[in-house]
């Protein structure tokens, strides 16, 4: 409901309930007559429009406004002007048929059960009767009317009066049987609406009451108990649209706790914390999660069997949670919650979300394990291949060549050969050897031979040795560094000195490797100029290397000077 | 090739373990024990050598380079290297000669 038609309808309550008192009664009364007349009419409609707009679904809001101006219709039955009277006479007390409507469906739309609904429809019955003989007999003396004799208007309407009492108070027991039969998270929503539905059922017994003294079954109530009798019931009418609000706020406190349990699962939800959040905002202890388990096609209980779908029960009511026609869960729960339309709708949305994340979150973590793997593989594999290459470049061209080379030399010294055959072999074997030096460096390229023959210390020695910036090793390597994590250390170390011989202006490189059977740390440090850059160097496809290994790579700022790149490397 | 250049070949063998027997019954002065070996590497094998022949001088041979080797040619104890591609009776005796001057 928008605030304009509020202000509106509480603007149109204001002005009908004054207009009803001043056609009723007049001002020339005591003052307690129109502060209760007007003051229950306008309590009604206010609660109605503050629970219409803080909860604009549930039609409760809305109906007891509508109770509200109906209140007002019966005002003035004693208004001089005979139609006014006549009509508020016949419509008189049609709010608490509303507030009847109100209580027996809350918190749905309409009842949920037959015998509510019945009792609606007999008291609505009941008041057309009331209403059509008061309009018939046209008028409060029910004198006005040729078509209706007195004597059986007045009998009529007193049977239906009491027709009404009965109807009420079996509509009250009803509400007092739900509330007795309903679960804890049920009886606190409902409750105050259900006190409310109780006053209304009391109020009603004692207008039913008075038919009895009248057609003299009953004693009548004398005069110094009536009055109070008379503003405990008024009381009670004032506090029955407030017990209503109070039961519509609830309705949207329970809803915003659901908002609250997806708040407190927030960062990590699992179906667990998920439980107890929900469990907690829906106020069902009973309440169980039971997610779906694809591989065992059963759902697993808390303590992790795999159990068949649970069957309903008169206890538990049992929802199925889907996400694109994909099973996620079943909620087993009171079924008190159906009760609440959008209560349970809201819980589903939130184990839906929940468990779908932990579904996305464990699946995508199960794919980056794979992908990290098999990115490991891949390069296993690469540096086996380059390995292998390397050694049947060796192996094979190259010792051909070199076989070559020592037959052309043999063929060239052998005794009384001519001079320029002899010069001419000698060539071929020269030339033979330059190719072996060809083959040699394409294959160092291809793989650094002394990683296989003497390891990576030798390697790293082998490397300062040939670095133009003087390189202090520090190297500290236990067994079990070998294979693609030595291969990384060397091409780091490689690149690195590389680097710094080319950019950073450094006079002395500090190279640390320690490894402690778990990890290879590789720190290299220069005294240069810094400013070195990841990005855009060979450093980049070493990182890379780095972190297909499952390692580490950093850049930064030295502790002094110049720059240090750290690298760990896990040993497997 | 070395016999043509005026060294007397004593025996061979082809493998680590054949190259230590080989030494221990020849006694050699000087042995070319190459590191590729089918029963493990050369390098390995100077010290056992060594043990059974102290007076034989050990240079090591191979088709690699020494730089592939790094510090693992001074670690081995031989008292030289040559790369396969570069051995002729020539160089030889420069090594040794070299040698014998020190």
């Amino acid at each position: 409901m928008s605030p304009v038609i509020a202000g509106i309808l509480a603007i149109g309550a204001l002005l009908l309930g004054l207009l009803a008192e001043h056609l009723g009664h007049g001002w020339d009364q005591p003052a307690w007559i129109p502060i209760l007349d007007l003051g229950i009419g306008w309590v009604l409609v206010g609660a109605g429009l503050v629970g219409a707009i803080m909860r604009p679904a549930q039609p409760a809001g809305r109906r007891l406004v509508l109770a509200g101006f109906l209140w007002f219709v019966g005002t003035p039955r004693e208004a001089d002007s005979l139609i006014v009277g006549d009509l508020a006479f016949a419509f008189q007390g049609y709010f608490d048929l509303m507030l009847a409507l109100i209580v027996l469906s809350f918190p749905g739309r309409w009842p949920a059960r037959r015998a509510e609904g019945s009792i609606l429809v007999a008291l609505g019955i009941d008041y057309a009767i009331r209403s059509i003989v008061r309009l018939v007999a046209h008028g409060a003396d029910f004198t006005g009317s040729d078509l209706l004799d007195h004597d059986v208007a007045f009998a009529l309407v007193a049977w239906a009066d009491i027709a009404q009492a009965l109807l009420f108070a079996i509509a009250g027991s009803l509400v007092v049987r739900r509330w007795l039969a309903a679960s804890a998270p049920m009886r606190r929503l409902i409750g105050p609406v259900a006190a409310a539905g109780a006053l209304v059922a009391l109020a009603e017994a004692y207008r039913g009451y008075y038919p009895l003294t009248q057609l003299g079954f009953a004693p009548e109530i004398p005069e110094e108990a009536a009055v109070p009798l008379a503003w405990v019931l008024s009381v009670f009418r004032i506090l029955v649209p407030l017990g209503i609000l109070a039961g519509i706020l609830r309705l949207r406190e329970t809803r915003s706790a659901i908002a609250q349990a997806i708040a407190d699962v927030g960062d990590a939800p699992t179906s667990m914390t998920l439980r107890d959040a929900l469990a907690d905002a829906l106020r069902d202890p009973s309440l169980r999660i039971l997610p779906w388990d694809d591989d065992a096609s059963g759902y697993r209980d808390e303590a992790g069997r795999i159990i068949p779908a649970p069957a309903a029960t008169s206890a538990a009511t049992v929802t199925p949670v889907e996400t694109a026609g994909r099973r996620l869960a079943v909620l087993v729960h009171d079924p008190a919650l159906d009760e609440d339309p959008g209560l349970v709708a809201a819980g589903v949305a939130v184990t839906r979300f929940a468990l779908d994340n932990e579904r996305l979150g464990i699946e995508i973590g199960r794919q980056l394990k794979e992908v990290r793997a098999s990115r490991a593989r891949i390069m296993e594999a690469g540096d086996v291949e380059r390995r292998r290459i390397e050694r049947d470049l060796h192996d094979g061209v190259q010792q051909r060549l070199v076989t070559l080379a020592m037959a052309l030399r043999r063929a060239g010294s052998r005794p009384g050969i001519d001079a320029d055959d002899a010069l001419a072999l000698a060539r071929g074997a020269d030339e033979a050897l330059v190719v072996v030096e060809e083959v040699r460096e394409l294959a160092r390229g291809i793989h650094p031979a002394i990683l296989t023959e003497a390891g990576l210390r030798p390697a790293f020695q082998a490397l300062a040795d040939r670095s133009p910036i003087p390189v202090e090793l520090h190297v500290d390597l236990g067994p079990g560094v070998g294979g693609t994590v030595a291969a990384t250390a060397y091409f780091v170390a490689s690149e690195a000195f590389a680097n710094v011989a080319k950019h950073a202006a450094a006079t002395t490189i500090r190279l640390v490797a320690r490894a402690d059977g778990r990890t290879l740390i590789l720190r290299i440090e220069d005294d240069g100029v810094g400013g070195a850059d990841v990005t855009g160097s060979g450093l980049r496809g070493l990182a890379d290397r780095v972190a297909a290994s499952g390692g580490t790579f950093s850049l930064e700022p030295g502790s002094t000077a110049g720059t240090r790149l750290s690298v760990v490397l896990p040993l497997s | 090739m070395l016999e043509a250049g005026g060294f007397r070949v004593l025996g061979e063998a082809a493998s680590a373990a054949g190259a230590v027997g080989e030494a221990a019954r020849l006694q050699p002065a000087v042995l070319l024990l190459d590191i590729g070996l089918p029963d493990g590497s050369g390098l390995d094998s100077v010290g056992p050598i060594r043990d059974v022949s102290p007076a034989t001088i050990v240079v090591l041979i191979s088709s690699r380079r020494a730089s592939d080797y790094g510090e693992r040619l001074s670690d081995s104890g031989a008292d030289g290297f040559l790369d396969k591609a570069a051995l002729t009776a020539s160089s030889l005796g420069a090594l040794l000669v070299g040698m014998t001057a020190r």
